[in-house]
């Protein structure tokens, strides 16, 4: 499970959590879990949109389903308190309580939290 | 048992090598194994050949190189970090058209799979960061 805490262009980590995903697919079953801050990592942001020291990796979220990862979750009291519009994202997550994140986290093989 | 550890901080700012390397040591110590440290983001400046602390202070580089060659450990730096922050060997300086290499010896450059195959292969995965 690769977990995302991190807001879209305050560092490199939400960037290199994608990356990581994406390698860990050659290697085993791949799930995402997007925490606190991270959520905001869901809003789809048009190019022009991206602070010029970053790259505009987020477009990379649609390749997700080509490297089939398509078990993406995220904290449903992050989702509210942001109010994140759905028809502004760039993938639909699963809405989870803090019970079900518990649950995911303690079941999963390996977390690596960025 | 058997352990990988991830280290993300910077080599002098932070305490992360620091605490790393005391808790390789007593993890060896103490009859276990350690498949691989895989130094991501800023932690990849421990790689650099360049680096001359003060006499008088540790030298964290070769204190990661000793321990590597008193026990054979796998010190593995991640690619796409290195590049960013100039860390590099003679392939990649090669490649890009610099005018010189600087990766330590004992060190090696990977890529990010190393990390998720240690991961997986091992019992446990302790990630210091800074």
């Amino acid at each position: 499970m690769v977990i995302f805490s991190q807001r879209p262009h305050s560092s490199i980590h939400a960037q290199e959590a994608l990356d990581a995903a994406l390698a860990g697919t050659a290697f085993a079953e791949v799930s995402l879990l997007f925490l606190g801050d991270g959520v905001l990592q869901l809003l789809y942001e048009p190019i022009n949109a991206t602070p010029q020291h970053r790259k505009a990796f987020q477009r990379g979220f649609a390749a997700l389903t080509d490297y089939e990862i398509t078990n993406i979750a995220c904290c449903a009291d992050a989702f509210n308190r942001f109010r994140l519009p759905e028809q502004k994202l760039i993938i639909q997550p699963k809405l989870l309580t803090p019970s079900d994140i518990s649950h995911r986290i303690t079941h999963s093989r390996q977390i690596l939290s960025f | 048992m058997n352990f990988a550890l991830s280290i993300q901080g910077s080599p002098y700012d932070s305490a992360c090598h620091w605490s790393a390397l005391r808790f390789a040591e007593a993890v060896l110590e103490a009859g276990h194994s350690i498949h691989r440290i895989f130094f991501y983001h800023d932690a990849v400046l421990i790689g650099s050949n360049l680096q001359a602390p003060p006499q008088d202070e540790v030298d964290l580089t070769r204190s990661w190189q000793a321990l590597s060659s008193q026990h054979h450990l796998d010190l593995c730096l991640c690619i796409a970090s290195c590049l960013r922050r100039g860390i590099i060997n003679q392939t990649e300086a090669t490649r890009f058209e610099k005018p010189a290499e600087n990766l330590h010896i004992g060190f090696t450059i990977t890529g990010l799979g190393q990390l998720i195959e240690a991961a997986l292969v091992t019992d446990r995965l302790v990630t210091f960061r800074g």
